[in-house]
């Protein structure tokens, strides 16, 4: 048969030519019919597929290991209590309105916070708080995990039901980034589990450097300590969450409770100063540490709004120190490069203080951020 | 002469596109396989101090920042100031395919 479209002396060359027009003709052909964008497609699927099992894979160690943590701890119900923490959920206060909308937001966070605190009470009843707290920190990353899944499996579905490759592309192109929270989640999950401070501890550790020896904590408001000691003549009290597990406190409920009773007493601070951990830009170096003003913390509006109406209020100066990393590094082990920056943190703090008031002044230093293996 | 060498030029041409093709998905598979690898876990360092002097020393379970581990020997309380982790080397190791691509 090729003999005859040929001819008798077709050679290797016209064959090769033959099927190579072929190839290029049916190419364009495919071209003209979408199969190149159907081909993308298929190649972007498989990639994120790829991801999403790595991610997968992360999810189920993080799962088996908040389950192994609580089991080793005489946890009850383990399945149960991880599958009710893990889909928990807090549905926002309205906005369109926003009157109370801060009261309303604190609610939330106060009920979900007892709801957690219950949970892990009955199924870790041997457990101490900061067995406790570490055991909640590491269900809510499983949880996370779990739901970076979940969305990323309904992308995949949504698409092949409505064949909206958009999704396909704009998932494609996130997946380095999203591997890289999963993989950030996973080592967080490790440090957290392990008891070590955290990157977010920045500021409790600043707090923990002003405390001379003999200085002791004592408990302000729920999971939130303070301490008073003196530098220079100044009267300095610290405000932090209640370490050494973990626990963010509400530092900005425990300000407004010391400074009212501070007014009330007749004695006016001169000065609140927040040190927190902020997240850099790619171009700036971990551990930078950087002065401003406002209020250095990054709840979703509750504790901060606390520290804005009291200094407003009072006409008290507000002060911040940041330490600068990156979201990984926020949520991980504290390195040393960090722990550099809090040393020039506590530094410029004490410069702040003896710079900006007198003997004799008061001055409030909260040191925001998880206190994971920090007292 | 002219047609036979045009010939083989495009079967090379072909040739090159199947070897890319196969190229690419063995530097997918290569990525795969290196985002599988686990990562080396980073050290954990704890420093205690005692005066003005620091010792460092490798993170036990149980440390945290402010606890009391002993007495120094004037009789002050040794107390840890530091927890911090230093990252490890890692080998450099050869991929499948060269980082070029």
């Amino acid at each position: 048969m090729p003999q005859a479209l040929l001819g008798e002396t077709a050679s290797l060359p016209d064959w090769i030519s033959a099927i190579s027009q072929l190839l290029f003709l049916l190419l364009f052909v495919m071209i003209f019919l979408g199969f190149n964008q159907r081909f993308q497609v298929y190649v972007w699927k498989g990639d994120i597929k790829q991801k999403l099992m790595i991610i997968e894979r992360i999810a189920l160690e993080s799962r088996e290991k908040t389950r192994e943590f609580m089991i080793r701890h005489k946890g009850r119900n383990v399945d149960e209590v991880l599958k009710k923490v893990m889909d928990f959920f807090l549905i926002e206060p309205v906005s369109i309105e926003p009157t109370d909308i801060i009261k309303r937001l604190d609610h939330l966070f106060s009920v979900r916070r007892h709801r957690f605190k219950d949970i892990f009470r009955e199924a870790m009843p041997e457990a101490d708080d900061i067995t406790r707290s570490k055991a909640e920190t590491a269900a809510e990353i499983s949880g996370a995990l779990n739901y970076i899944v979940k969305v990323i499996k309904h992308i995949l579905i949504l698409e092949e039901k409505t064949r909206n490759w958009i999704l396909v592309m704009q998932l494609q192109m996130l997946m380095p980034l999203i591997l890289r929270v999963a993989e950030s989640l996973r080592r967080a999950l490790d440090d957290f589990l392990r008891g070590v401070p955290i990157g977010d501890g920045a500021g409790p550790m600043v707090a923990s450097m002003l405390l001379s020896n003999g200085d002791s904590w004592r408990e302000i408001v729920e999971d939130t300590v303070v301490a008073e000691t003196t530098l220079e003549d100044r009267r300095v009290f610290i405000v932090k969450a209640k370490g050494p597990g973990s626990n963010v406190g509400r530092p900005g409920l425990a300000t407004e409770k010391l400074v009212e009773g501070l007014i009330a007493g007749g004695a006016k601070p001169s000065m609140i100063i927040t040190v927190d951990a902020a997240l850099k830009l790619e171009s700036e170096e971990t551990g930078e540490v950087a002065e401003g003003v406002g209020a250095a913390i990054g709840d979703p509006g509750p504790e901060k709004i606390r520290f804005e109406r009291l200094a407003s209020k009072h006409g008290i100066p507000l002060r911040a120190v940041i330490i600068k990393m990156s979201q990984e590094e926020a949520i991980s082990g504290m390195t040393k490069k960090i722990y550099e920056g809090t040393r020039r943190a506590y530094e410029i703090v004490k410069d702040l203080i003896l710079r900006e008031t007198k003997p004799g002044d008061i001055v409030i230093v909260a040191g925001i951020g998880n206190t994971v293996g920090i007292m | 002469m002219a047609e036979e060498v045009g010939s083989w030029l495009q079967f090379i041409m072909v040739l090159v596109g199947i070897g890319a093709l196969a190229l690419l998905t063995l530097r997918q598979a290569s990525s795969m396989k290196r985002m599988l690898e686990p990562k080396p876990e980073p050290k954990y360092y704890t420093v205690e101090r005692c005066g003005d002097k620091e010792f460092k020393r490798s993170f036990q379970q149980g440390d945290y920042v402010g606890k009391v581990t002993g007495e120094c020997e004037g009789g002050q309380p040794k107390v840890i100031v530091a927890i911090y982790s230093e990252e490890q080397p890692v080998p450099k190791k050869k991929g499948l395919l060269p980082t070029i691509l």
